[in-house]
């Protein structure tokens, strides 16, 4: 009762603050002030720095996102025409105006955050592919096209053959709106009218749906200005024809370029609603910001699934784009970006929270006599923790406000308060608690029950409460991991608080482990004690037993093992990215480097060319063509790589990654040449596979699964070049050629053939991939993290054997006045911090490659590798390099304190009596 | 025929010593031309006030201190020419010391810091734990033997740590206010004790105290006064 009256007198004081006794703390105790201003900087600076370092790395991401994407990126609004059938047609002189005006319109119609993005759309109308009648059976059936093109002015080209379609069909005076007879003349590229065998002047065999024969006229040929332009690319085969069709059938589709004079007639020509116009717009990327993302996904979805706003009600527009999918495809990026940056985050949040309870904890254990004696003459628990909280208070604002103040230097932006807040309020909190705490137990504060059973009871309780505390943290880190494993680390819109669980996950379930070795290391350190005992010398049993009572300390242990932990864990995953983006580099180039030439171009020569250089281990040559293949399920597009059997053999061997190849090819057999498949492709059930070379389906069958080479190799076919030429009856000329070997580069140099080679080099892939916004920001943020994790591991070194070097310092004095020499002094130090130490290490590298390896995965690591699959765990050998470094730091802080000792008389020491 | 005298050789001796802390105007002088002997088996009480100068004299004698002037010989051993090692050899085979704090080590047990100084010997593990026992008994504590420091009484930890002191069989005792944090009942018993476990060994002992009571057990008393000997 009297001790019970005692505290609530003690609380129930007004506080009163010293603060000359405060100034004298804080100066006696700079060091760790100041340790817990740099931890506390630390932390708001990545806290603050990282959300906004990503976000910015994030528009830059998917402006590259949207690049790479190219044509499906488009917004295409397709407009009907609106006629009357049961009224005469007429031709309108002012369509193409019309027409242009109509995609002003439109563009006004489109939601503004659309708008926003968009740039002017590029007209165009366009007929659907309508018979010709022409006997070239190397063509295959022919259809044509007529399309008018224009964005800011039709397309410039130049004239060969004839010129630009001369004349305009206008009305008859009869007053019907139609002129009596027309030709619509049309302009062909050369390459078009190459292949049909046709000349300025010459009448096109045209026939519309129903067979009746059009009236067309080639008014002249053309090449374009610039064939790159992409104003071209919105048409489909009006620069050069296209081969269509797949299995059986195959054919030829060209384009015919219908003037603006001529698109009135063009429209007349065919039956109502057949020509139609479409508005495409091009995304301007630098307009894109990723904040706009959902707001541009729920525009393009509404004006997608309703496009009759766009229009009138008659019009029936309709919308067609993939823009929305190239966005949610960069969010599910970025998301998965933010989400590792979030992972790395509660890491270091985790970390230094423990080593600030670090400090707290000694600072209470330096000022325990203060404290003391601060009680002893009355001072009340209230006014404590007030004048502890103020300098907490001090120093976490002050570490806040610089790590805010730099964080903002770097990368100026709002702060995100979620992510800062935890250092801070732990800063603020943890100290003040610990003294609060430490001075109500050496003023008898804490109520100690009178009778031995009632203290076994009390005893019992703080078991119980601490292994209440381990489990619920155990479960918490099994079930984020296993959350995270199951859903990914892609963060669902609806559900923040998970998905904050899952970014703890790693940290969790490292601290989860860091509680269980501090549970298991006393019980093996007594162990060791056990047997130290039964030796002869005394250093072996007095470390033992130095060992044993610091290990009682649970938070230097946790704290420890976390940081290591979580520094395994950085090197894991940044090793990992490291070593699949080069994996991901061969599997997508497939060699070193790759270079493409013409069909005519002697790539067997060239190969041997090539081979014969310096800094070559492999050169091999073979083609690659996009040809249809055709199973028992349907027909696909897929890569036909045609190369010599042995050949790819020695270039899967050079290369220096496993790239997944089961089987060989084989020889032909009567199911004809073997093939390997790419990993996304089957044979079907029957087995029946056939791939389309040169208008031949040529049957094969598969023994094996392909190589990884090259991008998209899930739909790589491979075939033996000798076995092929056997089956199609002639040599496939080889156009491509792949270089192994440090000097590959060079070697093509060298060789005069390829100077106009189309030469892809991983290196420059690996670079690209590297580089890429994203993806280089989070290697920055793994490398940072990792590097702050050494820093905070250190520091926990420190800070523990700080806090146990008063204890250490008077037995050892003791024991020199027995007669220990300071080699001996040294080595029980020594075995006393040593032990923890590499507990702590061996058992965080074993936590952070544990942890590595089951989140890798769910992490979309492959995201950053640029491969298909995820890449392989990799556990680099310098994971122990930090334990090594905590072990010099071990034996640093035993180094600094013998030489303090030796300064110190030992009388002296031992009046001061046991501390 | 001439009678032959027996010449017994100090197992203390001190000349003139001299012990200054700091320098200049803050300097302390704990120690001024201290000299005195102590024989062989004798047990000498160590007398003064608080800050008279008593624990830097004991330290320097038993080699925790260096004097600043003056020589210490113990057992014909120069205390004050000894470098680091002699000194750490001198204790562990020579001197012995107990503190008014015990100075036991708090997470060993009872027979844990008894059996230090005989592992510093490396005695064998039987003969060690043969002579713990004995000691523990002999100081009457045989029950605790597995008692940690803060599971015993101050009266038993200083049992104890006198255990330890005369583990390792040291020419010379040196107790500093063995019975300062003692109750005067404990205290009486403790000083009895050591009294006669220096008579059953055959040592010397030098004890600094305050108690009249102590300084009674004593076979002759020193009074050191600012750090000046003065006749008792």
């Amino acid at each position: 009762m009297g001790a019970h009256r005692h505290a609530h007198r003690a609380w129930s004081r007004r506080p009163r603050l010293d603060l000359p006794g405060m100034r004298g703390r804080a100066r006696a105790d700079v060091w760790p002030l100041i340790v817990a201003v740099g931890v506390v900087a630390l932390t708001s600076l990545l806290a603050s720095a990282t959300p906004r370092l990503v976000d910015r790395t994030a528009d830059a991401a998917l402006r590259d996102a949207l690049v790479a994407a190219g044509s499906r990126t488009q917004v295409a609004v397709t407009v009907p025409f609106v006629e009357d059938s049961y009224q005469e047609r007429t031709i309108d002189p002012d369509l193409a105006t019309r027409v242009a005006d109509r995609g002003t319109a439109l563009a006004a119609a489109l939601p503004a955050e659309l708008t926003a993005v968009l740039a002017d759309p590029v007209v165009t109308v366009t007929t659907p592919a309508l018979p010709m009648a022409l006997a070239r059976s190397d063509l295959g059936a022919v259809t044509m096209s007529f399309a008018y093109v224009a964005h800011d002015g039709e397309p410039r080209v130049r004239w060969l053959d004839g010129g630009p379609p001369a004349g305009t069909p206008v009305a008859t005076a009869g007053g019907q709106g139609m002129p009596d007879t027309w030709s619509l003349q049309v302009a062909l590229s050369r390459d078009t009218a190459a292949r049909l065998g046709v000349h300025a002047g010459d009448r096109l065999p045209v026939v519309d749906m129903v067979g009746s024969p059009l009236d067309v006229t080639v008014s002249g040929v053309f090449v374009p200005d610039d064939p790159q332009d992409a104003l071209w690319s919105h048409v489909a085969g009006v620069v050069e024809p296209v081969t269509v069709g797949a299995q059986l059938t195959t054919g030829t589709a060209v384009t015919a370029l219908v003037p603006a004079a001529f698109l009135p007639a063009m429209v007349v020509d065919l039956p109502v609603g057949y020509a139609t116009r479409t508005y495409t717009f091009d995304v301007e990327p630098q307009a894109m910001h990723a904040r706009s993302i959902e707001q541009l996904v729920t525009a393009i979805a509404g004006v997608t699934v309703r496009p009759e706003v766009l229009g009138t009600p008659r019009e029936s527009p309709s919308v067609t784009t993939s823009l929305d999918d190239v966005l949610v495809a960069a969010q599910a990026h970025l998301s998965a970006g933010r989400a590792q940056a979030s992972v790395l985050l509660a890491g270091v949040v985790a970390a230094a929270g423990s080593t600030l309870l670090l400090v707290g904890q000694l600072l209470s254990r330096r000022r325990a006599v203060q404290l003391a004696q601060y009680r002893a003459r009355g001072g009340a628990l209230p006014g404590l923790a007030v004048e502890l909280g103020g300098e907490a208070l001090a120093v976490a604002a002050l570490g806040c406000g610089l790590g805010l103040t730099v964080a903002a230097g770097i990368v100026p932006g709002p702060v995100d308060w979620w992510w800062v807040l935890p250092g801070v309020l732990l800063a603020v909190v943890a100290p003040p608690a610990s003294g609060v705490r430490a001075a109500a137990r050496a003023s008898g504060g804490m109520r100690v029950p009178v009778g031995r059973g009632h203290r076994r009871l009390a005893i019992r309780d703080r078991h119980l409460r601490r292994i209440a505390v381990e489990a619920a943290v155990l479960l918490a880190a099994v079930g984020a991991v296993a959350a995270l494993r199951v859903r990914g680390v892609v963060p669902s819109a609806s559900d923040q608080g998970a998905d904050l669980l899952l970014a703890a996950a790693p940290a969790l379930g490292t601290l989860a482990g860091a509680l269980v070795l501090a549970r298991v290391l006393p019980l093996v350190l007594r162990g060791a004690g056990a047997l130290a005992a039964r030796v002869r010398g005394a250093v072996p049993v007095l470390a033992a037993a130095r060992a044993q009572a610091t290990a009682g300390h649970i938070l230097p242990i946790v704290a420890l093992t976390l940081a290591a932990g979580l520094i395994t864990f950085g090197s894991v995953i940044g090793t990992t990215v490291d070593r699949g983006q080069v994996a991901g580099s061969w599997s997508a180039v497939g060699a070193d480097v790759v270079a493409t030439v013409g069909a005519d171009g002697g790539g067997a020569n060239l190969a041997a060319l090539v081979a014969a250089q310096p800094g070559v281990a492999v050169a091999i040559s073979g083609t690659v063509e996009d040809v249809q293949i055709r199973t028992s399920t349907g027909g696909h597009q897929v890569r036909l790589m045609v190369v010599d059997a042995a050949d790819l053999a020695r270039l899967v061997a050079a290369v220096p990654v496993p790239l997944g190849q089961r089987g060989q090819l084989t020889a032909t057999s009567d199911a004809g040449p073997g093939v390997l498949l790419g990993a996304d492709l089957t044979a079907g059930s029957d087995g029946n596979l056939a791939v389309l070379w040169r208008g031949t389906w040529v049957t094969v069958h598969p023994t094996g699964v392909a190589p990884a080479l090259g991008s998209d190799a899930g739909d790589l076919v491979v075939v033996d070049a000798g076995a092929f030429a056997d089956a199609v009856g002639d040599t496939v000329a080889p156009t491509t050629v792949w270089v192994v070997g440090p000097g590959a580069r060079a070697a093509l140099a060298a060789v005069p053939q390829l100077a106009h080679a189309d030469v892809v080099d991983r290196s420059e892939w690996l670079t690209r991939q590297r580089t890429a916004p994203l993806v280089a920001g989070l290697s920055h943020l793994v490398a940072a993290t990792t590097g702050v994790f050494v820093l905070l591991a250190v520091l926990t070194v420190v800070l523990g054997a700080s806090a146990s070097a008063p204890g250490r310092g008077a037995m050892l004095a003791t024991l020199r006045t027995i007669g220990l020499g300071r080699g001996q002094v040294t080595r029980i130090a020594v075995g006393e911090l040593l032990p923890p130490v590499l507990a702590a290490g061996a058992s965080g590298i074993g936590l952070g490659v544990l942890l590595a390896g089951l989140v890798a995965g769910p992490l979309g690591l492959r995201l950053a590798t640029g491969q298909p699959v995820d890449p392989a765990l990799a556990v680099p050998a310098w994971v122990l390099v930090p334990v090594a470094a905590l072990v010099l730091v071990v034996v640093v802080i035993v180094a600094a304190e013998s030489s303090l000792t030796r300064r110190e008389r030992l009388g002296q020491v031992l009046r001061a009596g046991a501390r | 025929m001439s009678a032959s005298v027996e010449v017994v050789s100090p197992m203390v001796s001190v000349r003139s010593v001299d012990r200054t802390y700091g320098t200049g105007r803050t300097a302390v002088h704990a120690l001024r031309g201290i000299s005195f002997d102590v024989a062989p088996g004798e047990m000498v009480a160590l007398v003064g006030r608080s800050g008279s100068g008593k624990t830097t004299l004991l330290n320097v004698v038993g080699g925790l201190d260096r004097a600043d002037a003056g020589t210490v010989r113990v057992g014909g051993t120069e205390v004050t020419s000894l470098d680091d090692a002699g000194l750490v050899s001198l204790r562990r085979d020579m001197v012995a010391f107990i503190f008014q704090t015990f100075g036991l080590v708090p997470i060993l047990s009872a027979a844990e810091n008894v059996g230090i100084p005989l592992r510093l010997r490396s005695l064998p593990v039987a003969d060690r734990e043969r002579r713990v026992r004995l000691l523990l008994d002999l100081v009457g504590l045989g029950e605790h033997a597995d008692h940690r420091p803060d599971e015993l009484s101050g009266g038993q930890q200083q049992r104890v740590a006198i255990a330890r002191a005369l583990a390792g069989s040291p020419r010379l005792l040196i107790a500093d206010e063995p019975t300062g944090q003692l109750d005067s009942e404990t205290g009486l018993a403790v000083m009895a004790l050591i009294r006669a476990v220096v008579e059953a060994e055959g040592m010397t002992a030098i004890v600094s105290t305050h108690d009249p009571v102590m300084i009674g057990l004593a076979d002759r008393a020193i009074r050191i006064v600012d750090g000046h000997l003065v006749e008792p």
